[in-house]
């Protein structure tokens, strides 16, 4: 997996004075912060605050492109007590899928502004946590995570303490991603370990490996 | 007689952790000892099937709604002190029921009064939707539950439902007390980090201390008809899961 450079994401700032002067030539661009992952914050209504306080967070968004957010009284039919109101009904949403997949996949989905979809930020993810059973069935999904975890920088962390099974897949995984970190010139930090992993690595004597 | 705490777990939003909110903690609650009484508002009859009734052809709280069936009579033992008014054929029919003027939104709450003061808790998981069950549904209670997952889809949703309760406390004269529970919960992504501290500082007092953490093993358990306390009793998301239940009975939050 060949790092990827990061690219710089510069901000930039509309220039007051520009825009009253020649609105025209104004430069109208938005650029996401990395700094924070929650962007406007839809509660902001709950203490009375404005909604386009953009003060609290670091885009700069243009006024004319901010839409409107701010929550109208939602009109509800309550029968027999407000029965003047429109019968506003919101389309239910479809549910969700509960499959882990998907939410591993929102995961490596990209973030407004991203430029590299792929790109993972090293203070996000330099940490693998193990999930509570790792096996072959899990193989494919921990692939994707590793690989991505391959693309940053920096030294990686494993948080082992919540396994509960693993097998030889888990393990083989395990020593593949260790030796492509080694190769890379990053170390692998056994943060926290299991007794499941102590002892299977014990038993098959791979602690070397596994740079336990 | 007891003093029945009438619960409503409620998010418009699907995929929040709704039914494996209301399954883990009303098994949690009768593990207890407490006498629970379970009610799947949901058509989609999740809790049923979650809870191991996968026969769809049981009458459920449709009959009680809609034909005046009492509602002991589609009552069903499920575990020990827990009992479930299942989701049956039908339920969805309320959703499209036009005539019956003011009474179409308290339907369940009429119900109700008869089996106040049987049960220490009376659970109801409700739809992801904004229609009538859900409206019936708040008729009936006093408290709400709000599942919350960290990301900011649910932040938005958290936002149009707390429109939505104070519209009907403006109705009803009075306020519910709401529970956030947070969880899907993945401490890693700095993303749920900031969700979670948005959340205690609008709902400090009214956030659940204990979130649940993402697990595989609270997607699989219901496949299997069981609790995550019956499919997987030492794992970590049983333990959360009774770390919340105590959380909720103590009213221990942030």
């Amino acid at each position: 997996m060949a790092a990827m450079k990061k690219k710089s994401v510069k901000k930039k700032s509309v220039n007051k004075k520009t825009a009253s002067k020649s609105p025209c030539k104004q430069k109208l661009s938005v650029s996401i912060s990395h700094d924070h992952k929650l962007g406007h914050d839809p509660l902001a209504w709950l203490s009375g605050e404005e909604i386009q306080s953009l003060s609290k967070i670091n885009d700069t968004v243009d006024p004319m492109t901010f839409k409107e957010t701010k929550i109208e009284n939602e009109k509800i039919h309550v029968p027999g007590i407000e029965a003047e109101k429109n019968i506003d009904q919101p389309v239910a949403l479809e549910e969700m899928t509960k499959d882990i997949d998907d939410v591993k996949a929102s995961e490596t989905g990209s973030l407004p502004g991203d430029e590299d979809k792929t790109q993972r930020t090293n203070e996000d993810d330099d940490m693998l946590i193990l999930p509570e059973i790792f096996g072959i069935a899990q193989a494919e999904d921990m692939h994707g995570e590793l690989s991505s975890l391959l693309a940053v920088s920096g030294d990686i962390e494993i948080d082992a303490s919540t396994i509960e099974t693993l097998d030889a897949s888990a393990l083989q995984l395990l020593i593949a991603f260790i030796k492509e970190c080694k190769s890379s010139g990053r170390n692998v930090i056994w943060k926290k370990s299991s007794a499941k992993i102590d002892s299977a690595a014990s038993l098959l004597n791979i602690g070397t490996l596994l740079e336990l | 007689m007891k003093q029945t705490r009438v619960i409503a777990v409620l998010n418009q939003k699907g995929g929040v952790g709704k039914t494996t909110t209301t399954l883990n903690l009303v098994h949690g609650l009768s593990r207890k000892g407490y006498e629970v009484l379970a009610m799947d508002l949901d058509p989609q009859g999740q809790l049923t099937s979650s809870l191991g009734l996968m026969k769809r052809d049981i009458g459920g709280l449709e009959k009680a709604l809609l034909n005046g069936t009492q509602i002991a009579e589609v009552t069903y033992p499920v575990r020990e002190n827990l009992k479930l008014v299942p989701a049956g054929h039908g339920l969805s029919e309320i959703e499209d029921r036009s005539e019956g003027g003011s009474s179409r939104g308290m339907m369940l709450r009429n119900i109700l009064v008869d089996i106040k003061g049987q049960y220490d808790f009376i659970i109801i998981d409700c739809p992801p939707s904004s229609g009538l069950l859900v409206v019936n549904a708040l008729f009936a209670v006093d408290e709400v539950i709000i599942p919350m997952t960290g990301d900011y889809l649910a932040l938005q949703g958290l936002s149009h439902l707390m429109s939505t309760l104070r519209n009907f406390e403006k109705v009803l004269g009075h306020k519910y007390k709401e529970w956030i529970v947070l969880g899907r919960f993945q401490a890693r992504r700095k993303l749920s980090q900031e969700v979670k501290g948005k959340l205690k500082e609008y709902f400090a007092d009214n956030m659940l201390l204990t979130e649940i953490t993402e697990s595989v093993l609270l997607a699989e358990s219901p496949g299997f008809g069981k609790t995550i306390y019956e499919y997987r009793p030492s794992s970590r998301s049983a333990k959360e899961f009774e770390s919340l239940v105590d959380d909720f009975i103590i009213g221990r939050t942030h």
